[in-house]
């Protein structure tokens, strides 16, 4: 099977890290690239064990995902790492980071080498996991950040939970400076969202539902923006919503902080106005904001402000869902939706490779996962994408959450194969 | 709303509150919000409601209406007042009352919402009045629910409160008849307050000339726009010329989480007394919800005074609730029986 | 079926009035007149009740049933649309109530507007007065006093219009 040779005729190759979009036929031997061959030449002198049509159908490096809730350990009930790395493996995404709230939360180097080996036996997609960055998530004790970093954690965070001081905010930022380990913020002053799961807006107002304001994120990105300038430590924002948002991350770029952002993709496409009949699928965190939020956040992807989208991947059990709005869990099964959410961008004037970079590059780039494009000798790593029009059923969901607001929705790309480190993981 | 997805557009519209709580035919079939309901079904409402009105001055104070049917009251929240008046108005009309009253916190932890309400639906209940502490639970128990069962909406969180929207209005009318002319305010804390955008819905449906609402920013929600009224800070503007004054409970937890300094402060600040009553109409109307919080909210000499209404809106509130009960009701009886219309006129 | 008593042709509007004027005139003059009160059904009989307490010159307040939440087709028909208040603003006890409904048919309303009455107290006798009884009862309950039996065909059935003037014809079911 490894030494397998595989040929992709005519396919349509997209390489943000070459920055190329070309036709061409790519063979694959021992799981790298042997050889990039112009579609204008004869397709017919390749020879290989399996042939692959690429006609219709694009080529991308694998999709990174730095959002996800895979909820083992402790959630068994609502997902497994097993039925959430094979549904992210039919998804495209090859590369899946996944965030430290399970039970036991990812806090100790055992627990983060153990889901690593655990992923490597399930063999699809490659797990990433991230770090707590305080013990036990409690904000007041640093984790052993160092220990995690060498177990394979990419990065750490303290997610939604709150920091009990900008004290003990201040010493995280320090230490994980120290070894230059960057640190993902979930920008939100908690005292503000409170139990709120709307927008405080026209909707929350007439929907009589507890809200977050804006405010929640922009006061919380302009604290840390500060003792991130301070501590000079390497952060990234996850998920912002608010267009304010965009502007603040914009400022401290021009400023030259080491800064990085990104969206859920669900936040590019869904307003408040969803709440209208309170079904709890469109419960989130952060909260589906306006339209003039979602314009900034695809004005800021398009400048460079925002530099990559994720799935923000909760899935739950249909329990968690089937409750009054404000008692039911928040977040989507999102890890099938990524891609082809993100293939709605085209519609917007993003490229091909515009989108490319944001699913793969940068969030690779950020995070230091190892990818290299598509040049001949590489580690083939790949998801390739079909063009067509086709409709999202609850049983093209493999993840085990089934909590997807966007069943019935028509998309544009759909993953036909997955390459993960050269081999083929899924096809469809 | 978002151009871009089409389909799923479609799915968030079918489940809009519109559409929920009527029959194909503009009926009732669950009585969860004044939103999406029109100026006429609102006034076979109040029509139906004044035809009761009698029936609590008989000797014998029922009618047989809904004999037989079994109407559950399930009251997640405590509240003394509405459960009675709607314990009172289903047993005028007949039918077999359940009263279950649940501490939120034991829900909880053990069975969950939805198993508790089909178990109960499983002992062949008609109706449920639900008084739950959360916005939209009436509409989520509407969606659970079998076909023949309806959901009345006792109050949802910072919702709605329609039955208590209706008894006001039903109260308005019998003093002032038409709404076309009326200047109403509403004063106090409009943010929580489900009985207050009930009541704006209401009153805008039934075409009053000018809804208002008089309140701190610290009670009143971010975006007033949605709620379709325009908006005073100042008492002494708000109150000028208005035809109805509407006061809203202030509860005694919005001290303690900042939204006021202080009960004195908003007594002297927006306090209905006959000071700032007299700026408005000589024949304005005073109303309250109840419970009153005198010398917080209103005096005592203007809650008994000879212009408040407080206790009209107590005895209508078992008459609207008789209507609303019994028009959700027939609906739900008449919805597959369509054939027997079609037999003509059986009596005569 | 009792065909050969009842008529096949309606009579005029004012012939049957007269019939019931005179009839009622009499058997009210057996009765105590400050105890005696007329009662109309919504909406024919109330027309004819207000038409007979002038035409008797009757002192005492006119009584308006509205039988609607007594009905006994709730489930089958729902609430009737534009529901009127009932209104009897005298004494039920003891009082001679006479009822008044523009058509008798079926029975059931008759039976639904003595079930209302008696929430209102126990009156001391009911009367039943009707411009026309058609021949289709389906309780045992006929009027005492009546304008003309009649017998229809299936697919027809009467209807009074007022109230001024009243009038009264047989109409077609579509």
């Amino acid at each position: 099977m490894n030494k397998l040779s595989i040929a992709i005729q005519n396919v349509r190759l997209i390489d943000p890290y070459q920055n190329l979009d070309q036709q061409a036929h790519v063979l694959i031997e021992n799981k790298h690239i042997q050889s990039i061959v112009p579609a204008n030449k004869n397709s017919s002198d390749i020879k290989a064990d399996k042939l692959i049509d690429g006609k219709n159908k694009f080529l991308m490096p694998s999709i990174v995902d730095t959002n996800t809730h895979l909820r083992e350990p402790g959630f068994e009930r609502k997902a497994t790492l097993s039925s959430e790395l094979k549904a992210a493996v039919s998804a495209g995404i090859g590369h899946v980071a996944c965030l430290p709230s399970c039970i036991p939360c990812i806090d100790t180097p055992a627990l983060s080498a153990s889901l690593i080996d655990k992923a490597r036996e399930i063999g699809a997609s490659k797990l990433y996991p991230i770090g707590a960055l305080t013990k036990e998530l409690n904000g007041t004790h640093l984790s052993e950040m160092r220990a995690l970093s060498k177990a394979g954690c990419i990065a750490l965070t303290n997610f939604y939970q709150p920091l009990a001081s900008w004290e003990v905010a201040t010493r995280c930022y320090e230490y994980a400076a120290t070894f230059d380990i960057p640190v993902i913020i979930y920008p939100q002053i908690k005292e503000l969202a409170k139990q709120g799961g709307v927008h405080d807006g026209f909707w929350s107002a007439k929907l009589g539902l507890p809200p977050i304001p804006a405010s929640a994120e922009t006061i919380a990105i302009a604290s840390h923006l500060l003792l991130i300038e301070q501590t000079g430590v390497k952060a990234h924002f996850s998920q912002l919503s608010c267009a304010q948002s965009v502007e603040q991350i914009e400022a401290a770029k021009q400023k030259g902080l080491k800064v990085t952002a990104d969206v859920a993709a669900h936040q590019l496409f869904l307003d408040h106005s969803r709440l209208e009949g309170y079904n709890s699928l469109y419960h989130l965190q952060p909260p589906l904001r306006t339209q003039d939020d979602i314009d900034a956040l695809i004005n800021g992807l398009k400048r460079g402000v925002i530099d990559s989208i994720n799935s923000s991947h909760q899935p739950h059990e249909a329990a968690a869902k089937h409750l009054p709005f404000q008692s039911s869990e928040s977040g989507i099964s999102a890890l099938e939706t990524l891609l082809p959410l993100a293939g709605m961008l085209q519609k917007k004037d993003f490229s091909i490779l515009e989108i490319a970079k944001l699913l793969s590059k940068n969030p690779a780039s950020i995070f230091g996962i190892k990818q290299e494009g598509f040049k001949e000798g590489a580690l083939f790593d790949a998801c390739l994408v079909e063009q067509k029009d086709w409709i999202f059923k609850e049983e093209d969901i493999h993840s085990a959450g089934k909590n997807s607001p966007f069943i019935g929705e028509q998309f544009t790309w759909k993953n036909c194969a997955s390459f993960v480190s050269g081999k083929l993981l899924f096809e469809a | 709303m978002s151009p871009d997805l089409k389909t799923t557009e479609k799915t968030s519209s079918s489940q809009n509150p519109r559409n929920i709580q009527l029959h194909a035919d503009g009926k009732l079939r669950h009585f969860l919000s004044i939103e999406g309901l029109n100026k006429n079904q609102l006034e076979e409402i109040l029509d139906t409601a004044d035809s009761f009105l009698g029936v609590g001055h008989r000797a014998i104070k029922k009618v047989p209406l809904l004999r037989g049917k079994t109407i559950v009251n399930l009251f997640f929240e405590p509240s003394t007042r509405t459960r009675t008046t709607f314990e009172l108005a289903a047993k005028r009309l007949s039918a077999d009352v359940l009263n279950i009253n649940i501490n939120t916190s034991a829900t909880t932890k053990g069975e969950s919402l939805v198993d508790m309400l089909k178990n109960i639906e499983a002992m062949s209940a008609d109706m449920f009045i639900v008084r739950h502490a959360q916005s939209g639970a009436a509409h989520f128990l509407a969606q659970q629910v079998d076909p023949h069962v309806s959901i009345i909406n006792a109050g949802d969180g910072s919702h709605e409160h329609p039955t208590q929207a209706m008894l006001d209005m039903l109260t308005i009318r019998k003093h002032k008849g038409d709404f076309s002319k009326l200047k109403v305010a509403i004063i106090g804390d409009i943010l929580h307050s489900r009985v207050a955008r009930s009541e704006i819905l209401a009153l805008r449906t039934l075409g009053a000339e000018d809804v208002r609402i008089i309140a701190p920013k610290t009670l009143l929600p971010h975006d007033c726009d949605a709620l379709g009224a325009t908006v005073f800070s100042d008492i002494t503007k708000g109150l000028k010329d208005v035809d109805v004054i509407i006061m809203l409970r202030l509860q005694k937890e919005r001290m303690d989480s900042a939204l006021l300094p202080s009960e004195n402060e908003f007594f002297q600040t927006y306090g209905l007394n006959n000071s700032t009553l007299s700026l408005a109409k000589p024949d304005a109307l005073v109303m309250h919800p109840g419970p009153i919080n005198r010398g917080v909210e209103i005096s005592s000499e203007v809650a008994d005074g000879r212009q408040s209404v407080i206790l009209d809106q107590v005895n209508y509130g078992i008459a609207v609730r008789m209507a609303v009960l019994s028009l959700t009701m027939q609906a739900m009886t008449v919805q597959g029986k369509e054939q027997n219309k079609e037999q003509g006129k059986l009596d005569t | 079926m009792n065909k050969k008593q009842s008529d096949t042709q309606l009579k005029d509007i004012n012939q049957l009035l007269e019939i019931l004027v005179k009839d009622l005139k009499e058997r009210l003059s057996q009765l105590d007149s400050g105890k005696t009160f007329l009662v109309g059904i919504h909406s024919g009989g109330v027309w004819l009740a207000e038409h007979l307490h002038s035409a008797l010159g009757l002192k005492n307040e006119l009584g308006k049933l509205d039988i609607s939440f007594y009905r006994d087709d709730f489930e089958q028909k729902g609430l009737h649309p534009e529901v009127k208040p009932s209104s009897l603003h005298f004494d039920v006890d003891d009082a001679n109530i006479i009822l008044v409904d523009d058509v008798v048919m079926t029975g059931r309303t008759i039976r639904a507007a003595m079930n209302e009455i008696f929430d209102y107290g126990r009156p001391a006798c009911i009367v039943l007065a009707s411009l026309v009884e058609l021949d289709a009862q389906q309780l045992p309950i006929r009027s005492d006093i009546c304008g003309q039996k009649l017998s229809l065909l299936p697919s027809q059935r009467v209807e009074l219009c007022g109230p001024q003037p009243l009038s009264i014809r047989i109409l077609e079911k579509p």
